[in-house]
């Protein structure tokens, strides 16, 4: 049973608080009323965010662990048939299938699962998982866009340590299991970590401001915006051309004030990837992170980037690369890492987004070979003075050397575009410019997708 | 602090916040077998504990920590 005044001193909420925070004030209506189900604690519930329908779907751990039943997946599945063209969230507290519930629970579970499969690139799904999220509840939050995720207090895995124990014969505890650590930093799982339920739960609605309720439609502009003070982004690089920095210093003078919203920065730490907006339109940013093994792309970044591009393309985001790596990491690791298979959805995400919404770059200091791939394909590449960009393999290769100044573009035209040296203090400008210029992204039709976003 | 003074502490979190009947809760009560606290209120309570006596430890130095003695012992090594 859980321990429910100890949980409230640890930020942990009931579910029906869980739900009411989702939702905007005065547009939620309790469990029981009319346009929600609840069934055996769970609750699938539509109501606003941002002045948008969303449906929620929540598990409540008091009622057999959270577990899914048939009937809890029935509902889930036809709340989801009922809200076709809403983002989903995931409030997620439960150990999984409903073993007692047997072929009708195994069943319900795969139907569900199903359906999450099929809206994947369709609606926006966001993951919140609040304490427990174990087996068919962990691939719940496995196949959402999004997964957020109490810090050290909430928990992922296939199965539980029970389980481990009785099968492996394993006794690792619960943090070693599927801690928020081992799913931020190693798994990738976890995008973003929040202290409490509620902080988690806002992150949430944080990220839903940024996309639009499907695939068929734009993200929304926010009006409030404030250009960053500091915009000269020459002033935070080192003289060192190659000294370390942290790209954050650059983001922060180029993205709208406080509107850069991380996503599993831990995760492949040499790609900096999130949500952000250039004078209120939302954008996909993906950064170089030079502190981070020079900005050298290891498998785990360049899974997390082409993953992050797609999303991005799905749901209609402009995508802003800031470049400044050596390109993709070698060595007999990185191989067994398999770089080569991740490299190249990387390669396929930028290609395939580009056909569908606008890609802008810079080259900070240098942009080789997977680096090169994330600008080269811009249609708008901006690099400072100095930079340096090396195109893919040898029939592709093309240095750019900029001295003095000046840009050698060799033939890097047509295809690929006009690399533009721009100073500095111009890259928000030109960036707010060139989004403005170009055209704009490319939504799916009405009821339809781009792609799915499975996790590959 | 002296183990009793953590072990009266500790008694009281656990009757206060998980619930547990006072007569359950003696000094060499085992926190799972004992007192019904799984691998999650395991976990809470390490958060609880580390909140109310004012130290930081890592998850996994708790796991040896299997009765409301070795807890009390180990806040006695920990807390300031």
């Amino acid at each position: 049973m859980r321990h429910e005044v100890a949980a409230r001193r640890l930020g942990r909420l009931a579910v029906v608080e869980r739900v009411a925070a989702v939702f905007d004030e005065g547009t939620f209506e309790s469990a029981g009323a009319a346009g929600t189900e609840d069934d055996d604690g769970f609750h699938a519930v539509v109501g606003l965010v941002h002045a948008r329908p969303v449906l929620v779907l929540a598990t409540d751990f008091r009622f057999s662990r959270g577990t899914l039943s048939g009937r809890i997946c029935a509902t889930a599945v036809r709340a989801m048939a009922r809200a076709p063209n809403m983002p989903i969230i995931l409030l997620l507290d439960s150990d999984g299938v409903r073993l007692e519930d047997g072929e009708a629970a195994v069943g319900g579970v795969a139907t569900l699962l199903a359906a999450l499969a099929d809206v994947s690139g369709h609606v926006p799904t966001i993951a919140v998982v609040c304490a427990i999220a174990s087996g068919a509840a962990a691939y719940a939050a496995a196949l959402a866009d999004i997964t957020i995720a109490v810090d050290r207090r909430s928990f992922a895995f296939v199965a539980g340590p029970a389980v481990v124990g009785a099968a492996l014969g394993q006794q690792p505890g619960l943090d070693a299991l599927g801690g928020t650590r081992l799913h931020a930093e190693h798994s990738g799982f976890v995008h973003a970590l929040a202290r409490d339920d509620g902080a988690a739960i806002r992150a949430a609605r944080a990220v839903l401001a940024y996309l639009p309720s499907s695939a068929a439609a734009l993200p929304a502009r926010d009006d409030a915006w404030s250009a960053p003070a500091e915009q000269d982004v020459a002033a935070v690089l080192p003289a060192e051309r190659t000294r370390a920095y942290d790209i954050q210093h650059v983001i922060t003078r180029v993205v709208d004030q406080d509107s850069y919203l991380p996503l599993g920065a831990s995760y492949g730490p040499a790609v900096q990837t999130g949500l952000a907006r250039l004078a209120g339109r939302p954008v996909a940013l993906c950064a170089s992170q030079p502190r981070a093994m020079a900005g050298a792309i290891d498998a785990n970044a360049a899974q997390k980037l082409a993953r992050f591009v797609r999303f991005a393309a799905a749901f209609n985001l402009p995508v802003v690369t800031l470049a400044d790596t050596p390109g993709f990491l070698p060595g007999a690791s990185s191989e067994r890492a398999r770089i080569l298979v991740h490299g190249a959805k990387v390669i396929s995400a930028y290609t395939e987004a580009r056909r569908s919404v606008p890609l802008l770059a810079v080259v900070l200091r240098r942009a080789v070979g997977g680096g090169g791939v994330m600008a080269l394909g811009a249609h708008a590449l901006f690099g400072l003075p100095g930079c340096e960009v090396v195109g893919m393999g040898t029939n592709a290769a093309q240095a750019l050397t900029s001295a003095q100044g000046e840009a050698s573009l060799g033939s890097l035209r047509g295809d690929y575009g006009m690399l533009s040296i721009i100073a500095g203090a111009d890259v928000r400008r030109s960036l707010v410019d060139a989004l403005a210029r170009a055209h704009p992204p490319l939504p799916a039709p009405e009821g339809a997708r781009k792609c799915s976003l499975v996790p590959l | 602090m002296t183990v009793d003074e953590a072990l009266t502490r500790l008694a009281s979190t656990l009757e206060a916040d998980f619930q547990i009947a006072p007569d359950r809760i003696t000094a060499d009560a085992h926190l799972r077998s004992d007192l019904g606290l799984d691998s999650l209120a395991l976990t809470d309570l390490a958060f609880l504990v580390q909140s109310d006596f004012g130290f930081e430890s890592d998850p996994e130095a708790f796991r040896g920590v299997t009765t409301l003695r070795a807890l009390a012992e180990f806040v006695t090594r920990h807390a300031p």
